[in-house]
């Protein structure tokens, strides 16, 4: 069945893992008609969904398309993204604009990049790449502890950048995603114990030192709400409330008192669970979670699946930074965590993260397909 | 795991691939210690990262369970308290303003009643040009001002304010334009208008409204909005529409009249702005309209209960127009008339006038006109009926009389030779006759009007005995009829004069008692009520004010005796009838009460309102016209009719009137002429049927209206 151009084509698509494209198109156009929905009684945010699906459609090709590109282009990439990332975020710290209260954008004209957001990726990837090239000169890559050393900077010196800007939930989620590859590249546990150890002892450190007050208060009203119930505790409230009072089967689309008259603050970004729990209930929640599960669960295969140890690490770091993502939003959301700004992948309103989510979502499609036995 | 493709290995299988690998990690770990010693072979890196992300594999499964179970915690178990808490959330109890109780006079002929009236509003945030918005508004319904320039610029002031006004506020709240549009045709101009109007609003409401305006003025009084000090202790009197009495029938019986206000679940977003009404059938989200109702518990808007006053308002109107005939210059017309059924004490006629407009209270009396309010020199603030008090005058004689007649120191036949002065005490008491009256007795004196006599007499009686006679007759006494002020004046005698002033009673002060001059102070409703009680059937009748209220009632009321004989009484009356129908009688001329055959009886009184000196007198007496208003004698009048069968009482003053016989005594003539021609006491009067006639306010103003 050679057919030629199209006998590839057709052969090429069918290797697709369309399971995967089909989940995360679901999750995107449930964002569309969550945004939709919460931005029923807010002139301001009334047409976000349009801009929210046009972003998926013309960024849901591009990931794929990006898939596709070989995968020495992949292990070029962060050789060249890491350090212009670097670059720009001393760029953003000199010059950027502030939005939101962090210093993290950089506009130039009608662009605007958020380098922090790229970052996600790129230290991804960069790690991936180095310990690649280190066990492709030395197969025990952990025989000398010392070889992490060039590892953890390549993840801390962009995390410590990020956290100056500060934007606490990306820099938790670059020094997440990159510890975590550290971890499965396979450093020793005596060592992850004694990291782990350094880690909590910095932590008081980080908290009284590296925190800005706001950022110190919203870990204080996590920890005790009752102590500013107007203002980030009100957020937490407000969205337990929508949460809750969903109930079971929720009130319907449209339909959710607390969003609609817009009690729940930032409700068509970082909280639009609470306005997809209010309307959709339990049932829907459940059922949003385990669509989340089934792509990470997918992603998790893609890693495990995966023949060499750039795609292994590279796929791994792009599962648990989609994992991070919906973990910490939803624990956020549902007040088990404090409040730290992280969207809800494909569903919260907001360039950033679906093109970073989505990048994530090409390097498992790039692993599926150049990487496994299922993509040949 | 097929969708996963022809590998095994799915979610699950790497799990178990996973879980079994890590039964290999135990071997690689005894293999980690053999390398320790410098013996270990290159460790299986794929295999310590199958282990490790089967590792997070599995905290990955516990953390999205963790979340699944914070779910069920959240819309499972504690759905029902969450849902409580979205409905306080979003559900605010409106206010809805009871419907005042209206006050009807005897015949249910509207006092105090609601009008409806149209409110024009424009919302902030809906307008993008506010201040054309207002211009163009003004333009549809001009304030009712008649000059035009004075027009333009109070509309100007008033854009100003509101544009100032809506910096302050939230812009969801509607800024109040006009709230008193009273024209139908006018509402509908703006009504048809206002879509084309960017965040115009017109709608209906309830303003309190006295369709007699001034008439009533002081008696009922006037609602207005509460201030501030009435608002922190009540915030319900803080919505736009409640408004409070403030005096009069209106200010005393605020518990009667004014119902209590309802309340009505509205949806409200986060910012507080009213997003919807809630009806009857309606669900939001899960929760239904019944349920929100029964955790809300809203209250049902009682409305005011009506109330039925004794006055008759044709009455008091002409009352009111016939004072404005007493003087020849408009701004020299001020006075009170009582009119008082005799058997019953009902108050039939409590007018006082000038009086102010109390239907301008409800909205807020316009600066200028209350300033001119209170420049006059009328005291049109001032309700003369029942706060205003005055020396009775000549009045007063019949109380001195009854004194006398009852002590046994005056035979009605004693005569006193008036030679226009009486002597005592170093010095002279004059007569108002300067020429003096001759011999005259008691019947002739009053008839007359003869002080002389009256000063022999108050002598002869003393004053602990006048006074205990004027308590009888009512003077010095607060009647309290159901409406805010009221005063008891003074009835003075030697415990009084010490506890006052400090000083000894005087012999010369009884002389002037005599002839109600000195220290007393009587009300007009005092002197009617004095009136009745000489002509009537020796019941110490009181005044009524209320067939229906809180002191009211429809059944013949039961009074005390007078403590003095019928014959005492008969005495006094004779010599009233003598004074407007014997030759002679100081208002001979006002008797005959002009419906072929009744007549009045009465007695005139002039109060003087400055001293007179000893030199003035020497030069002779300035002519009462000649004086300035306010130095001009009061005019005092009561009276009864028929004089034959008394029915009747009315007492009169005019200000600055002049003598008694000359401007009170037609003014009495007139105005019982009227009353004994229609004859009310004898009509049926209104009794509300079961309150049916009660709106039941359920849809009264702020219905849908504006967020309180």
């Amino acid at each position: 069945m050679n057919g030629g151009i199209f006998g590839l084509l057709a052969s090429g698509l069918s290797r697709l893992p369309w399971v995967a494209i089909v989940l995360v198109t679901a999750l995107a156009a449930f964002g569309v008609a969550m945004v939709y929905s919460s931005g029923q009684h807010n002139p301001t945010t009334e047409d976000l969904w349009i801009l929210q699906g046009q972003r998926f459609l013309f960024l849901l090709p591009l990931a794929v398309a990006v898939a596709l590109l070989p995968p020495f282009l992949w292990r070029l990439a962060p050789i060249i993204a890491w350090p212009v990332g670097v670059v720009l975020l001393v760029a953003v710290d000199i010059m950027g604009s502030t939005r939101g209260g962090a210093e993290s954008w950089l506009e130039y004209g009608p662009l605007r990049l958020q380098p922090s957001e790229v970052m996600k990726l790129a230290v991804v990837l960069a790690v991936s790449v180095y310990y690649a090239k280190i066990e492709s000169r030395n197969k025990d890559r952990t025989s000398n502890e010392l070889w992490h050393v060039p590892a953890l900077l390549l993840i801390l010196i962009p995390t410590a950048m990020v956290f100056n800007q500060p934007d606490l939930g990306t820099g938790s989620m670059i020094l997440f995603a990159g510890v975590m590859i550290v971890f499965l590249s396979g450093v020793r546990w005596r060592m992850i114990i004694a990291g782990g150890v350094a880690g909590l002892l910095a932590l008081p450190f980080a908290y009284f030192f590296i925190l800005k007050d706001y950022q110190q208060q919203r870990i204080m009203t996590f920890i005790d709400p009752s102590l500013d119930p107007l203002g980030s505790g009100y957020h937490v409230q407000q969205s337990a409330i929508a949460i809750g009072s969903g109930g079971v089967v929720g009130k319907g689309w449209l339909q959710g008192t607390q969003a609609q008259n817009q009690f729940i603050p930032e409700q068509h970004t970082d909280f639009i669970f609470s306005v997809s729990a209010e309307e959709w209930g339990l049932l829907g929640s459940l059922m949003l979670l385990g669509v989340y599960m089934a792509l990470l669960a997918w992603g998790w295969g893609v890693a495990t699946r995966a023949n060499n140890t750039f795609h292994r690490l590279a796929a791994a770091g792009a599962t648990v930074t989609i994992a991070f993502y919906v973990f910490v939003n939803l624990g956020m959301v549902m007040g088990i965590l404090p409040v730290v700004g992280v969207p809800l992948p494909l569903v919260s309103h907001g360039g950033s993260s679906m093109f970073t989510v989505l990048m994530c979502f090409s390097l498992l499609v790039h692993t599926h397909m150049y990487a496994t036995d299922q993509g040949r | 795991m097929k969708r996963y493709g022809k590998s095994s290995r799915g979610f699950l299988g790497g799990l178990m691939q996973g879980l079994s690998s890590k039964s290999k990690g135990i071997r690689s770990g005894q293999a980690k210690v053999r390398r320790n010693k410098q013996l270990a072979a290159p460790r299986d890196m794929t295999a310590v990262f199958n282990r490790r992300m089967t590792l997070l594999g599995l905290v990955g499964t516990g953390v999205g369970g963790v979340l699944a179970a914070r779910m069920t915690q959240l819309q499972f178990f504690q759905e029902k308290e969450f849902q409580r808490k979205a409905v306080e959330n979003f559900i605010r109890r409106e206010l809805v303003p009871p419907t005042r109780g209206e006050i009807l006079d005897r015949f249910g002929q509207p006092i105090a009643t609601q009008r409806t009236t149209w409110r024009i509003s424009v919302t902030p945030e809906q307008t993008r040009d506010l201040e054309g918005t207002l211009r163009t508004l003004f333009e549809l319904a001009p304030l009712p001002i008649e000059d035009e320039a004075d027009r333009k610029r109070r509309e100007e002031e008033l854009i100003v304010r509101l544009m100032n006004r809506s910096k302050r506020q939230a812009r969801f709240i509607p800024l109040i334009v006009r709230d008193d549009i009273g024209s139908y045709e006018l509402y509908v101009r703006i009504a048809f208008q206002a879509p084309r109007l960017e965040g115009v609003r017109a709608e209906t409401l309830e303003t309190r409204s006295y369709p007699d305006g001034e008439a009533f003025g002081h008696l009922i009084g006037y609602v207005a909005k509460a201030n501030d000090a009435e608002q922190k202790k009540n915030a319900e009197l803080a919505h736009p529409s409640m408004r409070l009495g403030k005096s009069g029938v209106e200010g005393a019986n605020e518990a009667w009249l004014k119902g209590s206000p309802g309340e009505q679940p509205v949806m409200i977003n986060a910012k507080g702005r009213v997003v919807g009404e809630l009806t009857e059938g309606m669900t939001v989200g899960p929760v239904s309209f019944e349920e929100i109702v029964s955790a809300l518990n809203p209250r049902p808007v009682m409305a005011g209960k009506p109330m039925v006053l004794t006055l008759d308002r044709e009455l008091q109107l002409a009352a009111v127009e016939r004072l404005r005939r007493t003087a020849k210059l408009p701004e020299e017309q001020s006075g009170a008339i009582v009119v008082i059924d005799i058997k019953t004490g009902d108050l039939l006629v409590f007018a006082s006038d000038p009086a102010f407009d109390p239907n301008l209270f409800v909205n807020g009396y316009p600066s200028d006109a209350y300033r001119a309010l209170t420049q006059d020199q009328r005291s049109p603030l001032f309700h003369k009926a029942y706060d205003g008090l005055y020396p009775p005058g000549s009045t007063f004689k019949m109380v001195v009389a009854a004194a006398g007649l009852r002590s046994g120191v005056i035979d009605p036949d004693d005569r006193v030779f008036c030679t226009g002065g009486y002597p005592f005490g170093g010095r002279i008491f004059h007569c108002w006759k300067r020429g003096g009256h001759g011999s005259v007795n008691l019947h002739q004196a009053m008839k007359v009007s003869c002080d002389t006599y009256f000063y022999e007499m108050a002598r002869r009686t003393g004053s602990e005995a006048i006074a205990q006679a004027a308590r009888e007759f009512g003077l010095g006494q607060h009647f309290d009829i159901g409406a805010t002020g009221g005063r008891s004046g003074v009835v003075p005698d030697a415990e009084w004069k010490r506890r006052e002033r400090g000083l000894p009673w005087l012999p010369g002060e009884t002389l002037n008692f005599g002839i109600g001059q000195g220290a007393l102070l009587t009300s007009p409703l005092q002197l009617a009520v004095m009136t009745a009680r000489m002509v009537g059937n020796g019941d110490a009748i009181t005044p009524k004010l209320m067939l229906m209220g809180p002191n009211g009632s429809y059944d013949a009321p039961t009074f005390e005796r007078l403590k003095f004989s019928d014959e005492i009484l008969r005495i006094l009356r004779d010599a009233m009838v003598a004074v407007t129908s014997e030759p002679g009688g100081t208002a001979f001329a006002n008797g005959d009460l002009g419906l072929g055959g009744p007549r009045q009886g009465g007695k005139t009184g002039t109060s003087q309102v400055r001293r007179i000196t000893m030199a003035e007198r020497a030069k002779g007496v300035i002519a009462n016209e000649d004086l300035p208003w306010r130095s001009r004698d009061h005019a005092l009048f009561v009276g009864f009719a028929p004089a034959d069968a008394p029915r009747y009482a009315a007492s009169v003053i005019i200000e600055h009137g002049g003598g008694g016989s000359k401007a009170a005594a037609p003014v009495a003539k007139d105005v019982l002429a009227a009353v004994l021609k229609k004859n009310p006491a004898e009509m049926t009067v209104y009794r509300p049927a079961e309150l049916a006639h009660v709106h039941d306010g359920s849809c009264s103003q702020g219905c849908g209206g504006v967020p309180a």
